[in-house]
């Protein structure tokens, strides 16, 4: 018997009965625990009798207040507040530094075009608390991506139009040697409309210059499949990338994105690779002390296209 | 990978021999702990979603050989050649020969835990071929000769300055240079030269999607990507746990797995890999090594839930007090513990006793497994099974027959003898590992049932 | 209301005064309380330890000496815990025995929770003006959900906090890690020496850096772990088990 069915026998002797899927966020029920498994187990304790330990305790908290008042958690309201120095005991603790841009000279920010959320990129903060309600306010969705890319070590523009990102791009890497540009209107950025069929060629590419599907707002990450990206290779082996999506396109969160992503196959038909991008490449391997450009990329900009001025071929 | 059958209390004393390294040990991990509650209280459905998680994970593993065989079939439809390895040597033996049909003696590898479990590199060194570990973490404890001692963070036992002279001595730089950023950026160069060269690149698998036949790797570094975008082959191999039904599921782990892990929103890379790119070759192991045993056993099989963001280590008062190499196994920590027993009950009886049996590690599971309820219950199944040591066996049965003897206990308690030298929790091991480092509380003048019989009547 | 007073063993050879504060607390309360003189151990060392199958005698004692009160009170979060998930005894044994199991399991409460829960205590008459840290045992916290847990996303409560707050002149310290292990563990305490002393150590240097003159918790057991370390330090900080602080005299 090959592997495959002595594998697939033993699992078939061994999985337990059938259980639904649970409903996901949005769906009805979302949330309750499941039901009792159908085959009781040996040995699981049994939870007869009037008092289930755990449960009725849990059911009636003493005083529910929202927070606990002494969990490193309460500080979460300000998203750009390092956690280093919300929770730093001693000197022995392990910091993180927040990335400087000009010791970067590649990573450094190009002069401030729309405002985005001034803190200093703290790329291990975690995003700001309650997300804002998508429905009532996209332009607190914009600002939450934002927020959440700085927070990452991105950074993110609104842009009125394409020429704007040009000269943006212009005084961010004014030594850059090679661009490519997949973006239809940015061709004059460097290479566009080539195809590299050995993606080692790529790899003296200062800049990458794509145009990505929509971002998410809760974790600052763009969606870009394989035909946007010239390349597998590009979007990962560029010294820096840069990623252009429509201002409209946040979506709120991971489960928003898959629902895109699904309408996105139906109307352009499947991707052979797809990723999510959320900020440069980084690893705090060493210490735990972040550091951005591991691999790939150095810097990730995200230029958020105003909606009015934007070029409809490719998008 | 260590192969000798330590004993985790031993080594973990081994380990508190330098008292002011386990402070800094404990404290890197207590960080990451605490950026991981700030994630996650970020997200007001937490528990919602954790519970949600589980439930997907408890439909997987109830109809774990329909989403195989759908897998395989959408895989083998995007163009993907599809193995199956009953083991370990199995999965070695497939890799091998998929990197000799290519004539491929010298790869590049971005984390898989699944191949450290298998042994792959000592393997393949064997058979003459080279493997680079591409990550950062990997890479630090490969040059130096180790296993990785955490499944995400691999060297997080090691300081800079070790690091520093591990890269002084390997890849040339400046000795006494430790900083991280300079030691990045060397890593960096000295790999990318990898990548630019090698024509097999081989990743692990966080989520295989059985509808799609795609799976989705996640880093930090972008690693996997640049090895497998630039290879001719790439392999990916993954235990065949880490499925799940629909691609639309991601929306739940995705959101989980990262900020259980380091409190991040998301790995800055979430690839979808489906199709081989043009020219390229994909292939996917399906590897069972002692899983579809272990779903067999009902008490345990929810620990194939796992997905690995070890948020069970980061908060484990005991893993963060003993380093993930006291664990001798390749998945160390709380989960470790309740999965390598399967694989081996004997080389692994002590695993499940390296615990409090706190409960923290099951609180901060994204998928919910019962890891502590585990811990219990694989004691008792070491213990019947004959791992547990003779002496043990007699004075748990000494202290039994006392215990359930009210008036042996009472005479035993009056004489003040007794349980001075055999208060329960030090049955087997006395009172001098109690004592070294601690003292017992004075005996009173009398027990609290004596006091009650004089002043009580009942 | 007719109440068993479960005093665990270590409880009765090392800590009299702990069962005893237990015990008039729980009168000064207007319970009616009893002390079921043969019992002995809730059989948890030999559980933890993997011997759950020798248990079997344990728990016919337990289950003999409890049977038959409204409920059943310990002041121990983890001996309470044992009873309430694994006192079981066979069907083989019949069936009478294994639904007498099962009832004192439904009836039986860790201090602390009966308090709050079932007396539903509002005010008590109690006076204890130190600086006092709160350890948060891991079987009461996250076994019988005594208090929130830092890993949860979900309210802030404390059964334990919410009775030591009406103790007149009491200074509840903050803590580094407010649930974090002491490393007792059971058998572990001795098995896994280096790492349980090392927890210990841990666990008091948060409480002595915070300026406790005071360490109190709903188990004893940490507790005693906790003062093995202090003593062999030669801290003049204390030990309380929290009956002794809710019962302390105004």
């Amino acid at each position: 018997m090959s592997s495959r069915d002595k594998i697939l026998n033993t699992i078939k002797g061994n999985q337990p009965a059938q259980r639904p899927l649970p409903p996901l966020p949005g769906e009805a029920g979302y949330g309750e625990p499941a039901a009792p498994a159908p085959e009781p187990t040996a040995g699981t304790p049994s939870t007869d009798g009037p008092h289930e330990p755990g449960t009725a305790a849990a059911a009636t908290p003493g005083t529910p207040a929202p927070t606990a008042s002494a969990t490193p958690a309460e500080s979460t309201s300000s998203a750009a507040e390092p956690i280093a120095a919300a929770s730093t005991p001693s000197a022995n603790t392990p910091a993180a530094p927040a990335p400087d841009p000009a010791s970067d000279p590649a990573a450094s920010t190009p002069s401030a075009d729309t405002p985005t959320a001034s803190a200093a990129p703290d790329p291990d903060a975690p995003e700001s608390a309650p997300a804002p309600d998508p429905a009532s306010d996209p332009d607190a969705l914009v600002q939450k991506f934002i927020t959440v890319l700085e927070a990452i070590g991105g950074t993110a523009y609104i842009v009125s139009g394409l020429s704007r990102i040009v000269s943006l791009l212009h005084e961010e890497y004014p030594d850059a040697r090679r661009i490519i540009s997949g973006v239809p209107g940015l061709e004059s950025l460097g290479e566009s409309g080539q195809r590299y069929p050995d993606p080692h060629t790529l790899e003296n590419v200062d800049v990458a210059v794509l145009s990505a599907h929509f971002g998410v707002a809760e974790n600052g990450a763009c969606w870009i499949t394989e035909e946007r990206m010239i390349e597998r290779a590009l979007p990962f082996i560029a010294q820096n990338l840069v990623l252009v999506i429509r201002r409209n396109d946040i979506v709120a969160d991971m489960h928003e994105a898959y629902s895109r992503i699904e309408e996105t196959e139906a109307a352009n038909g499947a991707y052979g690779f797809a990723t999510f991008i959320a900020g440069p490449s980084k690893t705090a391997d060493i210490e735990q002390s972040l550091v951005l450009g591991a691999h790939g990329p150095k810097s990730m900009t995200v230029f958020l296209l105003d909606e009015e001025m934007f070029d409809a071929g490719f998008f | 990978m260590s192969t000798n059958s330590h004993d985790h209390a031993a080594l973990a004393a081994d380990f508190n021999k330098d008292e002011p390294r386990v402070d800094w040990h404990d404290q890197t991990l207590w960080w990451i702990r605490q950026k991981r509650d700030k994630a996650a209280h970020t997200v007001p459905d937490w528990e919602a979603l954790r519970n949600t998680a589980s439930r997907i994970k408890e439909n997987v593993l109830s109809n774990l050989s329909e989403y195989l065989q759908s897998f395989e079939a959408a895989a083998i439809a995007n163009g993907v050649t599809v193995h199956w390895a009953a083991d370990a040597a199995e999965h070695n033996a497939i890799v091998l020969s998929i990197l000799r049909k290519h004539q491929v003696d010298r790869m590049v590898k971005s984390k898989s835990m699944l191949t450290e479990e298998c042994h792959l590199n000592e393997f393949l060194h064997e058979q003459g071929i080279e493997v680079i570990d591409t990550d950062l973490g990997e890479r630090v404890v490969q040059l130096a000769g180790e296993p990785p001692s955490h499944i995400v963070l691999p060297c997080i036992h090691k300081k800079k300055e070790e690091i520093g002279e591990i890269f002084h001595e390997h890849l040339g730089t400046p000795a006494g240079n430790a900083d991280p950023q300079f030691l990045t950026h060397a890593a960096r160069l000295h790999l990318r030269e990898k990548f630019l060269t090698r024509r097999a690149a081989l990743t692990g698998v966080n989520f295989a999607i059985a509808e799609t036949g795609e799976f989705v790797v996640c880093t930090n570094e972008g690693n996997a990507d640049m090895g497998a975008h630039l290879a001719d082959v790439h392999i990916a191999c993954m235990g065949i746990e880490k499925l799940i039904p629909q691609r639309r599921h991601l929306g739940v782990f995705l959101r989980l797995l990262t900020r259980s892990a380091t409190g991040q929103p998301i790995t800055t890379y979430s690839s979808h890999f489906k199709k081989p790119r043009t020219g390229q070759e994909m292939h996917i192991v399906l590897v069972d090594n002692g899983r579809s045993v272990h779903l067999g056993r009902p008490d345990f099989r929810n620990s194939l839930k796992c997905i690995r963001c070890a948020a069970c280590f980061n908060t484990c008062p005991v893993y963060r007090r003993s380093g993930g190499h006291s664990y001798h196994t390749a998945v160390a920590g709380p989960i470790g513990s309740i999965l390598s027993p399967n694989l081996d009950m004997k080389k692994y009886a002590d695993l499940p006793f390296a615990s409090t049996l706190c409960g923290s590690c099951s609180n901060v599971c994204p998928v919910k497994i019962d890891i502590h309820e585990q811990l219990y219950k694989w004691r008792q199944v070491i213990v019947q099974e004959g791992y547990a040591a003779v002496g043990k066996k007699v004075a748990m049965k000494g202290m039994n027959w006392v215990l359930s003897h009210p008036s042996v206990y009472h005479t035993a308690g009056k004489a003040g003898r007794w349980l001075m030298g055999k208060v329960p929790f030090t049955v087997n091991n006395g009172l001098n590992a109690w004592y070294r480092q601690r003292d017992m509380p004075a005996p009173p003048k009398e027990s609290f049932g004596e006091w009650y019989k004089k002043n009580k009547k009942s | 209301m007719r109440v068993a007073l479960f005093i665990p063993c270590y409880v009765d050879q090392f800590y009299p005064q702990v069962g005893i504060a237990t015990l008039e607390l729980l009168e000064k309360l207007g319970c009616t309380v009893f002390y079921p003189p043969n019992q002995t151990c809730c059989g948890q060392p030999m559980a933890n330890s993997g011997f759950e199958h020798l248990t079997k005698d344990c728990n016919r004692l337990f289950t003999e000496n409890f049977l038959g009160y409204d409920y059943i009170v310990g002041p121990s979060g983890s001996c309470v815990l044992h009873i309430k998930e694994h006192l079981h005894l066979d069907k083989l044994e019949g069936y009478a025995a294994a639904s007498a199991a099962a009832e004192v399991r439904s009836r039986v409460y860790e201090l602390t929770e009966f308090l709050t829960d079932i007396l539903k205590v509002e005010t008590l008459e109690a006076s204890f003006p130190h600086k006092v840290g709160l350890h948060q045992s891991c079987h009461g916290q996250r076994g019988l959900k005594l208090s929130q847990m830092t890993e949860v996303v979900g309210p802030a409560f404390s059964k334990p906090v919410k009775l030591l707050k009406m103790v007149k002149g009491i200074e509840l310290i903050d803590l580094a890690r407010q649930d974090e292990c002491c490393g007792f563990g059971g058998t572990f305490c001795v098995a896994e020496e280096a790492v349980s002393v090392k927890m210990g150590k841990d666990r008091v240097a948060d409480h002595l850096h915070h300026g406790a003159e005071f360490i109190t918790g709903a188990d004893m057991s940490c507790l005693m772990h906790m003062e093995g370390i202090l003593h062999r330090q030669k801290s003049g900080v204390q030990v309380r088990h929290i009956a002794e602080i809710l019962n302390s005299r105004l």
